[in-house]
């Protein structure tokens, strides 16, 4: 089989991922003016209506030009008009005010108007919506992290973590850059991601942990790139199938189920991106700077007891110019040292 | 485990399944659009339905019995529902029940026609609420889906704060809010078509959800002004002289008779109405009492349903306040022997003698079951307690987009699950076949596990069960491809499946547990879409579970042992 070198990447894409959610952000919040946010999280109503004598969303415009309204064409047949109209909550019985001087200025204006959905949200629910959803989403990554600590180890449970925040930030900023609507089914796509994110991350690693514990004559960064490697097919099998579902709803659907399906596209391929990319990267600068620090304590030692001199500051430079054994004598204390601390915890363990 | 125990245990789930979707299947497929408009639709509807339904085929009867042979001819199909009850009224009898079922023989188990005609009634009355009943176990559409006019009220209490004396305790805004609820259940009985789904929300506010149902206009109906109440002294001359012109065929309009002259000025004719076996108002005739009550509503400080210790009868004992108790007492004292009616939103409820003069403020009202009293003494507690609910969001699908949004929703992702089975067989060949066995199985389950507790789908409960169905392929893609490596490695059939499943068992628990404990959290924590979605993932991660783990592996297990096979159809290339 064959090995890919993923991790030889791993700089170029740890960057060029940070700079294009960088570049999407920058896009949203300068260019852009922020997030297209749909109507659970604004305040106010949505009157989806059939007005076909209105030949353009100017025309609809300058009629309720009283409501100051957002005005958008909706289908591909013509004639029908999203009208959004903010709440200030100044008025009391907005929602029924507003809703009846709308249909009846479009029905004097056009002769015909018909209402096909409305929607409102008093300024309580919107802000609670998009804040309590966000609080509930932490913590519930932080119960995963918790979970993959047990299960794995703190670096593996930070560095898939870090994969979810990278998939979330990525999507975020996609759908802000292009003005995707931001709705409730944005947020069913972010969840989904970052559940689909998990569980490709999480099978990956799993097949790091195993290797870790059978291959014994081999670096971390192969055993990552091994992992990666066997299973890739995997990888491309899953997210190739889930594509497959995702792309007939993206293809056949309109409205905001196509918005919706765009996102998932967009999040599975991040997603599978990331797992291999982003996760694996993080795993393993977070364990070469755990062994640095190892070596670090452990050379320092090994040169104070053979030289006497030589400070743990100047050790890497010492390093680099110190003969083979020595360097392979640390390896192993180092090694050495992490079995007997595991041996140490395993009868710690029995004794309980 | 023995490999039959297995087998046993898929076949139960698979049992529970099919009894749990069911109710489901039926209600989609082999229900028409008529009767479940009917079952959605108010009580009020239903028992129109049932009583035109009723005199048709009794009418029907009527003809038939009237020709000789038909009556010695055996039952017609259509009227076999009457058996039933022509059997249970000869048993009651202790008479012989005949040995052939002819339409004499099942009319002679009747007193007369009109029992005929309600035991008629009875059954169209019956099989629209068994309907609706079953529609309380099926996997609901969400409005978004369906279409349909959801709002979310929530309750202002400053009104109530300023009006009362005492700071509120949460008892008492328990109870406002109990009788806002009961003052929507109220009209709503009396307004519309279809019946609304009316639930107080754990943040107190309250939700409507009516389906089929686009016009925001109608929620407007709930909302207009309170629940009124008064006392009123029953008008005898007022209420004879109503009721033979209502016999005689005058109509009545606003409560005031079309012809002036029946009715002395200042007087109105209300319906006297008691709760029938619908659970819904009854008319029972007009009673004509003055405009202006005796005494408002207003001065109603409590009420309370109690059972009386001497006849063990149900009361309500309502108490009023100072002014409200002098009044009554002088309008007691002044109408001894006459009727006094409760009326609450222009509909007499309850309609009583007065024996005596009653002071002190403190009135019991006899003659109700221990059920009417209380929703009487919460019925005397809306017409005096004001709670202002204020929109806090609406949300309407007209029926046609959500069905249009629906339909291609639905298409779409048949196509798209199409694509992934065919995919999954043209990749894994034979094992491809024993995945989409599997993951069938697990929609399946899903479904019925849903359905079991009336799930309602939406938009993104549909985003779980695509999360759902990716993540069930990956975990019998994650097994597969253990399962070739062990292949490659040149092990037979047996060792490879048993090492695949082995060593690809806590990747898969570890991977799905993970999804599983966010789903969990966000299904108990997250609100109305989020949960939607945490719900479908929690109840999918688990059937995902069960059918990569358990299900696929006895399937390759049978092939092995039971049909000796010692190749795997896992790849191309692979033998």
């Amino acid at each position: 089989m064959k090995v890919f070198n993923v991790t030889r990447y791993r700089v170029f894409t740890l960057i060029s991922s940070v700079v294009l959610i960088l570049i999407f952000w920058a896009y949203t919040m300068i260019i852009a003016g922020g997030f297209n946010f749909g109507i659970d999280f604004q305040a106010g109503l949505n009157i989806t209506v059939d007005v076909p004598a209105a030949s353009d969303e100017q025309a609809i415009r300058d009629v309720l030009v009283d409501y100051s309204p957002q005005v958008q064409t909706a289908g591909d047949e013509g004639g029908r008009f999203i009208v959004r109209i903010a709440d200030d909550s100044k008025m009391d019985n907005f929602q029924q005010v507003t809703s009846r001087g709308i249909s009846e200025t479009l029905k004097a204006k056009f002769g015909s108007a018909k209402v096909i959905s409305e929607e409102y949200i008093g300024s309580s629910f919107a802000s609670n919506l998009a804040t309590q959803t966000i609080w509930v989403t932490l913590i519930a990554l932080g119960l995963i992290l918790l979970y993959v600590w047990v299960r794995f180890k703190l670096n593996y449970a930070v560095s898939a973590i870090a994969a979810v925040f990278h998939d979330v930030l990525f999507l975020l900023g996609f759908i802000g850059a292009f003005q995707l609507e931001f709705s409730t089914a944005t947020i069913a796509a972010l969840l989904t991601i970052i559940g689909y994110s998990l569980n490709d991350t999480i099978v990956i690693f799993d097949r790091v942990r195993e290797n870790s514990r059978i291959v014994k004559d081999k670096s971390f960064r192969e055993i990552i790139n091994l992992s990666i490697s066997q299973s890739l097919s995997r990888t491309l099998i899953t997210s190739f199938t889930t594509l497959l579902a995702v792309v007939a709803i993206l293809v056949l659907a309109s409205g905001t189920i196509r918005t919706f399906a765009l996102s998932l596209v967009v999040g599975i391929v991040v997603g599978t991106y990331s797992s291999i990319f982003i996760a694996s990267p993080i795993l393993l600068a977070w364990h070469d700077r755990d062994l640095r620090k190892t070596h670090k304590a452990v050379t320092g030692l090994a040169h104070s007891v053979s030289s006497g001199s030589g400070s743990a500051a100047s050790s890497s430079k010492s390093q680099a110019n110190a003969p083979v054994p020595v360097k392979q004598t640390a390896d192993e204390i180092a090694d050495a040292t992490v079995k007997r601390a595991r041996i140490k915890a395993r009868k710690k363990k029995k004794k309980k | 485990m023995t490999k039959l125990m297995r087998i046993l245990l898929v076949l139960v789930f698979v049992g529970l399944g099919v009894v749990f979707l069911y109710p489901t299947v039926t209600w989609y497929f082999f229900t028409d659009q008529e009767m479940k408009t009917l079952a959605n639709g108010t009580l009020n509807e239903i028992r129109l339905w049932a009583e035109d339904e009723a005199s048709s085929t009794a009418e029907e009867i009527r003809k038939l019995s009237q020709d000789t042979e038909a009556v010695s001819a055996p039952l017609p199909d259509e009227f076999g529902f009457l058996k039933d009850a022509a059997k249970e009224n000869y048993r009651l009898a202790n008479e012989e029940v005949p040995r052939d079922w002819t339409l004499g023989a099942v009319l002679n188990g009747f007193r007369d026609f009109d029992e005929v005609s309600s035991a008629i009634e009875d059954y169209y009355r019956q099989s629209i609420l068994d309907l609706k009943e079953m529609k309380g176990q099926i996997l609901a559409l969400g409005l978004d889906l369906s279409g349909g006019l959801s709002v979310v009220l929530e309750p202002d209490f400053t009104a109530l704060e300023e009006a009362s004396t005492e700071v509120l305790s949460a008892e008492d805004r328990s109870a406002a809010l109990e009788s806002a609820l009961e003052v929507i259940n109220n009209r709503i009985d009396t307004f519309g078509v279809t019946e609304p789904q009316i639930r107080r929300q754990l943040d107190d506010s309250i939700l409507i959800d009516i389906p089929g149902e686009a016009d925001p206009e109608r929620i407007n109906s709930f909302l207009m002004g309170r629940g009124s109440l008064g006392f009123h002294i029953v008008d005898d001359a007022g209420t004879e002289a109503i009721r033979s012109y209502a016999a005689s065929g005058g109509k009545i309009v606003d409560g005031r008779p079309a012809d002036e002259g029946i009715l002395a000025e200042g007087l109105v004719a209300l319906g006297y109405y008691t709760k029938d076996s619908y659970g819904i108002d009854q008319f029972n005739g007009w009673i004509a009492v003055p405009e202006t009550p005796g005494l408002d509503g207003s001065h109603i400080r409590e009420a309370n349903p109690e059972t009386d210790p001497n006849t063990l009868q149900p009361v309500v004992t309502f108490r009023l306040d100072a002014e409200g108790a002098t009044i009554f007492q002088r309008l007691t004292s002044e109408n001894t022997q006459k009727y006094m009616a409760v009326v609450l939103d222009k509909k007499i409820k309850a309609n009583a003698l007065i024996t005596e003069t009653i002071p002190g403020g403190s009135v019991r009202v006899t003659g109700f079951n221990y059920q009417e009293a209380n929703d009487l003494a919460i019925v005397l507690r809306t017409g005096s307690l004001p709670v202002q609910l204020n929109i806090r969001s609406l949300q309407s699908v007209g029926a046609s987009l959500g069905k249009d949004t629906i339909q291609i929703g639905l298409k779409a992702m048949l196509i798209g699950f199409a694509l992934v089975f065919i995919f999954m067989v043209v990749w894994y060949k034979g094992a491809g076949l024993i995945a989409d066995i599997a993951l069938a199985l697990n929609l399946f389950l899903l479904a019925a596990l849903l359905s079991s507790f009336n799930f309602t789908l939406t938009m993104t409960s549909i985003a779980g069960l695509i999360l759902t169905v990716g993540m069930s392929v990956d975990a019998n893609v994650i097994i597969f491809e253990r399962i070739k490596e062990e292949l490659r490695l040149g092990k037979s059939r047996a060792a490879a499946v048993e090492m695949g499943f082995k060593k690809a068992f806590w990747t898969i628990v570890d991977a799905q547990v993970t999804t599983l404990i966010a789903a969990l959290f966000l299904s108990q924590l997250g609100k109305g879409p989020v949960q939607g979605f945490a719900v479908t993932l929690a109840w999918g991660i688990g059937c995902s579970l069960f059918t990569a783990l358990f299900v696929s592996r006895i399937i390759f297990d049978i092939g092995t042992e039971g049909f000796k096979k010692k190749t795997l159809s896992i790849a191309w290339g692979i033998k």
